[in-house]
C-alpha cells in the first residue's frame, strides 16, 4: 500500500517539477550516501576535539608524546618528500628516456608498493632489517639496528610512497619531445646544464605535485610504521601511531586533538593540490588550442 | 666552404637513411636539402649538428673536422621542426638561453634580444609564455633563438611544416632577409618544393639518401638530370624522341635542339620533358607562337586561379604524360595556361586545339634496370651472358640477386653472388649483389614489387618433371610479378628475330612500349603473330594488331604482323621453328585468367618444346589508358 503510494507520488511529483528526473534523484542518492560515508566522520574529529572547549582542545596537544609525535610525523614527512623527489624524478628520467633490458619488468616492480599493504611491506622491512632479520642479524652484533629507529620508520616511507613521486613526475618527462633536450644541446648546454635549465624547471608542477603526495601519504603512513617503529614513545611515535595509543588507552581527547590537526594538515595540502592540478591543465589546455 | 660532408653514411639497422653522400655548402649560402620524407634530409641536418653520428664519413665546419665533436661545441644553430621552445621560459628567456649558457651578462643580453626581437618584427612580446603565441610567431622565436649567440652555421629542419600557406609565405621572406642580412651559412630541409625554389641559393634533390641533382633552382627545375628530379619538382609531361641532327624528331614534329641540352648523338633515343607553362594552347596552328607540337581535343579545362590548367588528348605522339605521382595517361598532355575567360570559353571541350612547346629538355632514355636471378646452375650462367648482352645494347644497370631457403644455403649463395659477380667484371660489366633469405619465389617477387627494376631475368631448364616445372621460382615470378620476366633455358647468342604472340587483347601499350624499347636496344625485328580460330579474322583483331604495330614503329622498330589459322600451340611453335624466332614474347596475363595450361605436363610439354629465350609479359591488369584503343 505504502509502496503504491510513494510510486504515485514520485509519478506526481516528476509530473510537477519536469527538470527533476533520474538524474536528480540519482544525485541526490549519492549525497545521502556520501555524506555519512565521508563528510560525517570527518566532521566527528572536529565536533569531538572541540566539544570540550579551545583550552582542553590546546592542553591536549601540548603534551610531550602530542608535540613530539607531531613533529617527528612532519620531519619524516619532509625527509621523505625530499628524498624521494630526488629518486623518484631520477627513475622517471631513466625510464623515460633509455631503452634496457626487462624495463617493463623494472616499471612494473617499481610501482609495487602501492598494492602492496603497508603492514606487509612493515613485515617484510623487519623480516630483512630487524634484529633478527635476514641482513639485520649480521648487523646487530656490530651495533647497528636499522628497525625501531627514525632511520627504519624513514625507510619505510621511502618505500611506502616511492611511487607517487614518480608516478606524477614519469609521464610529464614521457610528454616533452626529445628535442627538447636536443634543442638545450645545440645552443651549447652540455648535460646537467639541460638538466637543471630545461628539463627539472619544466618539471616543477609535477615534482610539487609528487612532494605533496608523498608529503600527505607519509604524514598518515600507520601500517608500516607500526611494524618497524616499534611504537615507541618520544622515540620513534608518529602522530597516527599516537593517535591510535591514546585512542586504545582511552584518552579520547588527546587522540581527536592530534586527529584533528593531522585533518586540517591533510586538507590542507588537499586544496594546495587541488589548485595545483587545475593549474596546469589550463595552462596545458591553451597549449593544445594553440597548437591545433 | 662552411660546410662540407665527405662520403657521409648513415644507416638504421639494415635500412641505409644515407648513402656515401658528399656536399659542399659554401660560406654564406641557403641551401636547400629537398626530399621525400625517408629520404634522409633530417638525418643529415642532425649529422651535420652532431645529434646523430655518421657511421662512416667526415664532416667539416668552416675547415675544422668536427665528426666526433658534440653539438654543444659545433656553435651551430639549429631550428626544429616542432620549434622545441622551452615551455617554461619567456620568449626573452628562451632567446637569451644561449648567451646565458655562454655567461653573457645580463645588460648584454638583454640589449642583445631586443635587437633580435626588433630583427623579427616581434617586439614587445618578450614577456610572454611561448604558449600565448601563434605558431608563426614561435617559429620566428626559435629562429632568433638559434641565432643569438651568432653561430657559425644555421640548420632549420622543415622549418614551415606546421604552418597555413599565408605564413608560411611571410616567414620565408622573413627568413630569407634574415638571412641576407646576417649573411650566415644555412642549410634548410624541407619536402616542399615552394620553399626550395624561393629560399634555396642552391637545391639538393635527395632521394634514399642520395643526391640526385644539385645546382640552382632554376637550373635543377629547367634543367634537371633525372626523370624523379624533374617529377618531384613539379608535373611535367613525358615525350619520347629520337634525335636527328640538331633536332628531336617526337612523332612527326621536329623540335629544335637548344645547345646546352645534354649530350646526345643521333638516332639517340630521347625523353623529352615539357612543363605544363612550356605548352601553349590555339585554335589553330598559325596562331602559335612556339613550335607545333601536335593537333588534339581539348578534353579538359580547370580553373586554378592565376591560370587555366588544359587537358588534351593529342594524336599522333608516342608519349606519355606522367604526373608527379606517376600518373600515366597515353596521348594526354597537361598545359598550364593564362586565360580571359573568353578565351577560356572558347577553349570548353571537346574543342579541337593545336597544341605548341615554347621550351623544352631532353635526358636520355633510362637504362634498362635488369634484376638477375643468380643461383649456382649452369642455367644462370646462361641468364648472366644474357643480361650482360642486354646491358650492354641497353646501357642497363645489372642486380644479382641470390636467395638462400636454408641457412646451410648461405654461404653457398654468397659465394655464388660473388662469383657471378666476378665473372661479369671479367666482362667489364658492372653489377650491384643482394642477398636474401627465405622462400626464393617471394623473395624475388618482393624485390620486383620495388619498382626498381624494369626487367627481372632467369635461367632455367624446363624439366620434363612436372613438379620441377610449376615450383620453379621462375615460373611463379613470370606469372606474378609486376615487371616483365625473361627466361632463357638455353644459352642465348644475340637476339635478333622477336616473335609477339598476340592473341586477341592481352598486350598493353606500355608493353608494346618496353618491347619496342628493348627491340630497337637489341636491333632486333619484331614479328606480331595472331593465331586465330577460324578462317577470317575479324576486323577488330586486324586494328589491335595495326595498333600494336604503330607503337613499335613509332619507336623506330622495324615490326610486322602475321595472321595465321589454327591451334594456337602447335601454330605457334610451327611458326617459331620455321622462321627461327630468337626470342618469344607473350603475356600471362591470358594465360592466367583462361588457365591456358590444364595441367602442369601441359604446360611443362610447351615450355620444353621452346627451348629458346622467353620474354613473360605481367600478369596484373592494364591500366584503362594503356589497353590499345582499339578494343576498348
Amino acid at each position: 500500500m505504502e509502496l503504491i503510494n510513494a510510486q504515485n507520488l514520485m509519478a506526481s511529483f516528476r509530473r510537477k517539477v519536469p527538470g527533476l528526473s533520474w538524474r536528480g534523484l540519482v544525485m541526490a542518492g549519492l549525497f545521502l550516501a556520501l555524506f555519512p560515508l565521508l563528510l560525517m566522520p570527518i566532521g566527528a574529529i572536529f565536533i569531538f576535539a572541540t566539544r570540550d572547549g579551545l583550552s582542553r582542545f590546546l592542553n591536549a596537544l601540548s603534551g610531550a608524546a602530542a608535540q613530539f609525535a607531531l613533529r617527528l610525523s612532519l620531519l619524516i614527512a619532509l625527509l621523505t618528500s625530499i628524498l624521494n623527489s630526488a629518486l623518484g624524478t631520477l627513475t622517471a628520467y631513466v625510464l623515460s628516456k633509455y631503452r634496457f633490458p626487462a624495463k617493463r619488468a623494472v616499471e612494473i616492480l617499481i610501482n609495487l608498493p602501492v598494492a602492496i599493504p603497508t603492514v606487509i611491506v612493515g613485515t617484510s622491512l623487519l623480516l630483512l632489517w630487524g634484529p633478527l632479520g635476514l641482513v639485520g642479524k649480521y648487523l646487530d652484533p656490530l651495533g647497528i639496528r636499522p628497525m625501531f629507529t627514525m632511520g627504519g620508520v624513514l625507510l619505510a616511507h621511502l618505500f611506502v610512497t616511492f611511487p607517487y613521486m614518480l608516478g606524477s613526475v614519469k609521464p610529464v618527462l614521457e610528454e616533452l619531445e626529445v628535442t627538447y633536450e636536443e634543442a638545450a644541446y645545440t645552443m651549447g648546454a652540455g648535460r646537467l646544464g639541460t638538466f637543471w635549465y630545461v628539463i627539472l624547471p619544466s618539471l616543477r608542477g609535477a615534482l610539487l605535485t609528487g612532494t605533496l603526495l608523498t608529503f600527505a601519504h607519509s604524514l598518515g603512513e600507520f601500517g608500516a610504521t607500526v611494524m618497524v617503529s616499534g611504537n615507541l614513545r618520544l622515540r620513534t611515535q608518529t602522530a597516527p601511531l599516537y593517535i591510535f595509543s591514546q585512542f586504545e588507552a582511552g584518552n579520547v581527547e588527546a587522540a581527536n586533538a592530534v586527529a584533528a590537526v593531522l585533518a586540517v594538515l591533510s586538507f590542507t595540502i588537499f586544496f594546495v593540490l587541488l589548485r595545483v592540478r587545475e593549474g596546469r591543465s589550463t595552462q596545458r589546455g591553451a597549449v593544445d588550442v594553440n597548437r591545433s | 666552404m662552411s660546410i662540407v660532408l665527405k662520403d657521409l653514411c648513415k644507416s638504421y639497422g639494415d635500412q641505409a637513411i644515407v648513402d656515401h653522400l658528399t656536399l659542399e655548402v659554401k660560406t654564406g649560402e641557403l641551401f636547400v636539402l629537398l626530399g621525400e620524407s625517408g629520404s634522409g634530409k633530417t638525418s643529415i641536418l642532425r649529422m651535420i649538428a652532431g645529434l646523430v653520428m655518421p657511421d662512416e664519413g667526415v664532416i667539416l665546419l668552416e675547415g675544422e673536422a668536427v665528426t666526433d665533436v658534440p653539438p654543444q661545441q659545433r656553435n651551430i644553430g639549429f631550428v626544429f621542426q616542432n620549434y622545441s621552445l622551452f615551455r617554461h621560459m619567456t620568449v626573452a628567456e628562451n632567446i637569451a638561453f644561449g648567451l646565458k649558457i655562454r655567461q653573457v651578462p645580463r645588460k648584454v643580453r638583454e640589449a642583445h634580444v631586443e635587437r633580435l626581437l626588433e630583427m623579427i618584427g616581434l617586439v614587445g612580446l618578450g614577456d610572454r609564455y611561448p604558449s600565448r603565441i601563434s605558431g608563426g610567431q614561435q617559429q620566428r622565436i626559435a629562429l632568433a633563438r638559434a641565432l643569438a649567440y651568432q653561430p657559425k652555421v644555421l640548420l632549420l629542419d622543415e622549418p614551415f611544416g606546421a604552418l597555413d600557406l599565408k605564413s608560411r609565405v611571410q616567414l620565408r621572406e622573413n627568413l630569407k632577409n634574415v638571412q641576407r642580412q646576417l649573411k650566415i651559412t644555412t642549410v634548410l630541409v624541407t619536402h616542399d618544393q615552394g620553399d626550395a625554389f624561393e629560399l634555396g641559393d642552391r637545391i639538393g634533390i635527395l632521394e634514399r639518401g642520395r643526391l640526385l641533382s644539385l645546382g640552382s633552382p632554376s637550373e635543377v627545375y629547367r634543367r634537371p638530370r633525372t626523370r624523379y628530379v624533374a617529377q618531384f619538382l613539379g608535373e611535367v609531361n613525358l615525350l619520347e624522341g629520337i634525335v636527328k641532327d640538331d633536332t628531336v624528331q617526337v612523332g612527326e614534329v621536329s623540335l629544335a635542339l637548344r645547345e646546352e641540352t645534354v649530350p646526345h648523338e643521333t638516332g639517340a633515343r630521347v625523353q623529352v620533358l615539357i612543363r605544363p607553362e612550356q605548352l601553349e594552347v590555339a585554335t589553330v596552328p598559325e596562331l602559335l607562337r612556339g613550335t607545333f607540337l601536335a593537333k588534339g581535343d581539348v578534353q579538359s579545362l580547370l580553373f586554378a586561379g592565376a591560370s587555366y590548367r588544359v587537358g588534351i588528348r593529342v594524336r599522333g605522339l608516342a608519349g606519355s604524360v606522367t604526373g608527379p605521382a606517376g600518373r600515366t595517361e597515353s596521348s594526354v598532355l597537361f598545359a598550364q595556361i593564362g586565360l580571359g575567360t573568353d578565351q577560356a570559353a572558347a577553349l570548353a571541350p571537346p574543342r579541337e586545339v593545336a597544341v605548341g612547346v615554347s621550351a623544352f629538355h631532353i635526358l636520355p632514355y633510362p637504362a634498362l634496370r635488369i634484376l638477375v636471378a643468380v643461383d649456382r646452375s649452369k642455367e644462370a650462367k646462361d641468364a648472366l651472358q644474357l643480361a650482360v648482352t642486354l646491358s650492354k645494347t641497353t646501357q642497363g644497370h645489372l642486380t644479382l640477386l641470390g636467395v638462400a631457403d636454408h641457412y646451410l644455403d648461405e654461404i653457398r649463395t654468397k659465394q655464388g653472388l660473388i662469383q657471378a659477380k666476378k665473372a661479369l667484371a671479367e666482362e667489364s660489366q658492372e653489377a650491384e649483389t643482394l642477398y636474401r633469405r627465405g622462400r626464393p619465389t617471394e623473395e624475388i617477387l618482393k624485390e620486383t614489387n620495388k619498382s626498381r627494376y624494369d626487367l627481372v631475368l632467369f635461367g632455367t631448364r624446363w624439366r620434363p618433371s612436372p613438379r620441377r616445372l610449376l615450383n620453379a621460382p621462375a615460373f611463379e615470378v613470370a606469372l606474378n610479378s609486376p615487371i616483365p620476366t625473361l627466361i632463357t633455358p638455353v644459352p642465348a647468342g644475340r637476339l635478333q628475330k622477336v616473335l609477339v604472340l598476340s592473341s586477341g587483347e592481352e598486350i598493353c601499350r606500355s608493353e608494346m612500349r618496353f618491347i619496342g624499347r628493348l627491340s630497337r636496344a637489341l636491333e632486333a625485328d619484331v614479328t606480331l603473330l595472331y593465331v586465330q580460330p577460324g578462317p577470317d579474322p575479324r576486323e577488330s583483331v586486324l586494328d589491335y594488331l595495326q595498333e600494336l604495330l604503330q607503337v613499335l614503329r613509332n619507336q623506330g622498330t622495324r615490326a610486322e604482323f602475321h595472321v595465321r589459322s589454327g591451334q594456337q600451340i602447335p601454330t605457334l611453335l610451327n611458326e617459331l621453328r620455321e622462321q627461327n624466332y630468337d626470342l618469344l614474347v607473350f603475356s600471362a596475363r591470358r594465360m592466367k585468367r583462361q588457365k591456358t595450361f590444364p595441367d602442369r605436363s601441359s604446360a611443362d610439354r610447351f615450355f620444353s618444346h621452346l627451348n629458346r629465350p622467353v620474354l613473360v609479359l605481367n600478369a596484373g591488369e592494364c591500366p584503362e589508358s594503356e589497353e590499345p584503343a582499339s578494343i576498348r
